[in-house]
């Protein structure tokens, strides 16, 4: 036993360290998964993602990562690190609560598992829809799934073919290729043993060489998986909102200065997050070959770029500061939500279902709707400054501030309600097109309609003048909890309808708390606003 | 009366109405797709979206954008964008009115080679025939019906039919499920029934077997199957989780036989003591047999669907004289009246497209090295002569009808054997995009240009 404990620890120093081996020629390895080519390194980022709930584990990037889970499956076999979350979960596999990872062996030794996962088999099979537990199920099931295939080799399709568009999986290859894949196996030891990477990196090299001879009309040109390495190594929205953050600190230091050159500052900073922003999505058009319409986190990435956009251009038009500072609040907050919940948002580049394919309505539709809830966001930013006069109990001394800042949520609110309708009755257009009927109460057609009527309730309210400064500002505040139900509520929370291609499951807690805090924020306000009225009275 | 007449008026026209009517508008529509999301789809649809109330509520928005538009005349060049968008508003309903009167919506599964010129919507129909050596013969009343709005219950459904005979359509459940009624017999003839129980703590599963027409001899779990069989005890399949029960033909006498994919030799085995649990040895499923009748006599009706339960049909309970029979939508069957016998079919409502349509081809193609579709497409022959192909967001435009792609069916090798059309006809389409585009642009006019009007006047 003592033996065998001491074989295995040599045999883990052996196991490859990152500074020993570079890894980049390897990374950028075109890989066909989940439906398009994509450089080895994104695949190893979704998959490690998947299974461990992190890019990085114990210093090894995803590709070193899974490189190591490839050529040495049996030193994994008792390393915990299959990551399993739900508690229910982990009572009913008998571990402990505090323990969150899994090993290949757990799960093989396991006697529960496999009742649990035909259970999981049974529930999809009658297209029942899974609650927290058996979601938790299944993504245990996608983990075991991803990393026997990947061992196995059957997910690592490297070779394009001349006569089909499947690539083969190296578990298929025979003869030369197989010879070429195998030397890069050898390398690999052998570049650990010596410390020494030059014959592996050649290895590499010539097999990527002998697999695009294969079908070189459809392996990628170098340049489009480059850029797709860029975008996974630079990160640009996380760029992006640093600067936007950078710009949080300058209007708010701006406020209380008299100089112009704070706010020249925090509008160049908001344009240089700006660039960066812009330069992000359009590599990732690029790379998806598509505007990015077909899921939550591409919606949220656009929708911070709205806010800023409009919110820079009302800045410039009004010189307020407010309005900056809102605008990359806002953005600031969509960009690290969008960074911060890869289990929630997905972040990976997909293919399009067939009826989103090749549509200028669907991408003009989505695109006028998701710009519609920037602009909704503005107002709620600009909304959220106002009312902190109000909660301070400040707002007789801010009278001429409140009532310019509400006319700037009212502006907001216009820019949003033109977007809205005219993006829902795009949508109307892109289902009559696509589907044969204009409206069909679906549940996120309506959503949109209810967000639209509660905006349009508070422009006739301000109109009629029921609605002074503070109803203007209080009920849009109000009014964007619809914007959240249409937004992110129908795909998360309702799980119904046509609009299925962009469902998913999570943060259903977290949303549900920071609208909780959002309401009292305005109830305190309002609080406070009815005092000043009274004693106005007597 | 006058002054009483002016006050309606004041307030039909009044921005107060408006806003209760958006606020109420936006509550019952929230409260629609929640309740969507619990009943689904087409009950949601009958309830609350095309409810009287949700018409009262439009009808009202229409009074209310009429009134105002009338009360601010003559109109000045501000009013430009709001007549605009109000008229919009109305046009917009107007178009959908029509659409919901005269449009139709419907489907037509094509499978491949086949030619069809007709296509079914959801609306019902009830037909009886005369029937003859077991099949429809003349028609003797076809009538569309919508039992969800206009229940039996509280609607007579009663026609006449050959002689005296009376059809009276009884009892109507909108998602049925078929059950089985069965009870000891009597006769030598009929034949036996057994009604098991396989369970543990996640799965319940009750079923009756039998080895009469009405009930399936044969219940498959998924994991693991449950087989009735008379006479001689059959071998098992190696490799599969297993129940046989096996009636001794001449004792009568009930056997049981568990077998586990894991092993040759069965689990056990012996005579069935009913209300007794054995060990399966598979999933902690206990099995049971609750009741053993070695001759039954079956009932077979309709009930409500247990919540959660999606695998519902429609069913409509029919009588002539004093016998009683159930009809499943789209599945008809023969009844008999005093003298006659009649066919009765409660089914869908069909509609002629006014030209045939024939499926050459259905391709489904899917991303590369991946099981995710990237398209669907059907050729197809209209009136053939011309060849279309028909896709996802590419849709056949003939006489009045469009035609799209909307989804197909697999056979269980995988290979896609039907290609499913939706078929539609809209009246309202045009007036719908004008009044939309009128919408849109009055808005624009009222945020962007009306300020910049009022601003001139003012200097």
């Amino acid at each position: 036993m003592k033996l065998k404990h001491i074989i295995f620890s040599t045999l883990l120093l052996l196991t490859p360290q990152s500074q020993a081996l570079d890894v980049t020629e390897f990374e950028s390895l075109p890989i066909q998964d989940g439906g398009r080519v994509k450089p080895f390194d994104t695949f190893a980022k979704e998959n490690v993602q998947l299974i461990t709930g992190t890019q990085k584990y114990e210093g090894k990037n995803a590709t070193e990562l899974v490189m190591a889970w490839l050529f040495f499956p049996d030193q994994w076999l008792n390393q915990k690190f299959i990551q399993i979350k739900h508690l229910q979960l982990k009572k009913d596999l008998d571990m402990p609560e505090t323990q969150s990872y899994l090993s290949p062996q757990d799960v093989i030794k396991n006697t529960k598992l496999p009742n649990i996962f035909t259970e999981l088999m049974h529930l999809q099979k009658e297209k029942k829809k899974l609650d927290n537990y058996y979601t938790a199920v299944n993504r245990l099931n996608n983990q075991l799934q991803s990393y026997q295939e990947i061992i196995a080799g059957r997910n690592i399709r490297l070779v394009p073919q001349a006569l089909s568009p499947d690539w083969l999986p190296i578990s298929d290859i025979k003869g030369e290729l197989q010879q070429a894949f195998n030397n890069i196996a050898n390398n690999y030891y052998a570049a650990i043993a010596k410390k020494d990477d030059t014959l592996f990196v050649n290895a590499v090299k010539e097999f990527a060489q002998a697999t695009k001879l294969q079908a070189p009309q459809s392996y990628p040109q170098y340049s489009e998986i480059k850029m797709e390495l860029i975008y996974n190594k630079y990160h640009p929205f996380r760029i992006a909102y640093i600067f936007y953050l950078l710009a949080i600190a300058a209007f708010t230091y701006s406020l209380s200065s008299t100089k112009k050159a704070p706010w020249y500052f925090a509008l160049a900073l908001c344009f240089a997050g700006t660039l960066v922003h812009i330069f992000g999505f359009a590599l990732r058009c690029w790379i998806a070959g598509r505007p990015p319409v077909s899921n939550m986190y591409e919606s949220v990435i656009w929708v911070a770029l709205g806010c800023i956009v409009i919110g820079v251009i009302f800045e410039l038009i009004y010189k307020r500061k407010y309005i900056g500072l809102a605008a990359s609040a806002m953005a600031t907050l969509c960009l690290i939500i969008g960074d911060a919940a890869p289990a929630v948002l997905d972040q990976s580049i997909r293919p399009l279902e067939p009826v989103l394919r090749s549509n200028y309505w669907l991408t003009i539709h989505v695109l006028t709707i998701t710009l519609s809830y920037a602009a909704f966001a503005l107002a709620t930013g600009i909304g959220n400054i106002a009312l902190s006069y109000y909660v301070r109990g400040v707002e007789t001394q801010n009278k001429e501030k409140i009532n310019a800042l509400s006319l700037y949520v009212y502006r907001s609110i216009q820019v949003g309600v033109l977007l809205l309708t005219a993006g829902t009755i795009l949508g109307g257009v892109w289902a009559d097109y696509s589907w044969g009927r204009f409206w069909g109460w679906d549940p996120k057609e309506t959503w949109a309609l209810i967000a639209d009527l509660f905006y349009l309730a508070v422009l006739h309210g301000r109109f009629s003048g029921w609605l002074k400064a503070f109803g203007t500002i209080a009920a849009s505040v109000v009014a964007f909890s619809g914007v959240i139900m249409a937004w992110y509520g129908v795909n998360f929370v309702l799980g119904v309808g046509l609009h299925s291609y962009g469902f998913g499951g999570g943060g259903v807690g977290y949303v549900g708390s920071v609208l909780a805090v959002q309401l009292l924020y305005v109830a305190i306000a309002g609080y406070q606003h009815r005092k000043v009225l009274k004693k106005a009275k007597t | 009366m006058k002054k009483l007449g002016h006050y309606i008026f004041d307030f039909l026209s009044s921005i107060k109405l408006a806003v209760i009517i958006m606020i109420t508008l936006a509550a019952i529509l929230a409260y629609g797709t929640f309740y969507e999301a619990e009943h689904g789809t087409a009950q949601a649809q009958r309830v609350i979206y095309k409810s009287w109330f949700m018409s009262l509520e439009l009808c009202l928005l229409i009074i209310n954008l009429t009134c105002a538009a009338i009360d601010r005349m003559p109109w000045k060049k501000n009013h430009v964008g709001f007549v605009i968008t109000h008229s919009g508003i109305i046009t917009l309903l107007l178009g959908s009115f029509i659409t919901q009167q005269k449009g139709l919506d419907g489907s037509l599964p094509l499978s491949i080679s086949e030619t069809a010129d007709s296509f079914m919507v959801p609306e019902a129909e009830f037909q009886v025939y005369q029937s003859f050596d077991g099949r429809p013969f003349a028609l003797l009343l076809q009538s569309p019906v919508d039992f969800d709005r206009k229940t039996p219950e509280k609607n007579d459904y009663t026609f006449k039919l050959v002689d005296d005979d009376v059809i009276k359509v009884t009892r109507y459940i909108a998602k049925a499920v078929r059950r089985i009624e069965v009870k000891a017999s009597e006769s030598k003839a009929s034949m036996p029934a057994v009604l098991f129980k396989l369970y543990n703590e996640r799965v319940n599963v009750n079923e009756w077997l039998g080895l009469d027409n009405q009930i399936p001899p044969f219940y498959d779990l998924g994991p693991a199957t449950v087989s009735f069989i008379k006479g001689n005890e059959p071998k098992p399949e190696v490799g599969k989780n297993q129940i046989l029960l096996v009636q001794d033909p001449k004792t009568l006498s009930l056997r049981y036989t568990i077998y586990s994919m894991r092993q040759v030799k069965p689990v056990a085995s012996g005579i069935v003591e009913p209300g007794k649990d054995y060990d399966t040895g598979w999933m902690n499923l206990k099995f049971k047999v609750e009741k053993y009748f070695p001759s039954a006599e079956v009932d077979a009706g309709f009930v409500d669907a247990e919540r959660g339960n999606e695998n519902h049909t429609q069913a409509i309970e029919a009588q002539i004289g004093n016998k009683k029979s159930w009809f499943e939508l789209g599945n008809p069957h023969e009844i008999k009246g005093a003298q006659t016998k009649y066919w009765v079919n409660f089914t869908h409502r069909k509609f002629n497209l006014g030209f045939q349509l024939n499926l050459k081809k259905f391709k489904l193609a899917t991303y590369g090295g991946s099981h995710l579709p990237m398209s669907y497409e059907s050729t197809v022959l209209v009136d053939s002569k011309q060849e279309i192909v028909i896709s996802m967001n590419e849709p056949l435009h003939n006489k009045d009808f469009t035609l799209y792609q909307s989804s197909y069916e697999l056979n269980e090798r995988g290979e896609p054997t039907v290609s499913v059309f939706s078929v539609n006809y809209d009246p309202g389409r045009r007036i719908k995009y004008l009044g939309s585009i009128c919408i849109c642009l009055g808005i624009m006019i009222m945020f962007y240009w009306k300020p910049r009007w009022t601003r001139k006047k003012k200097v």
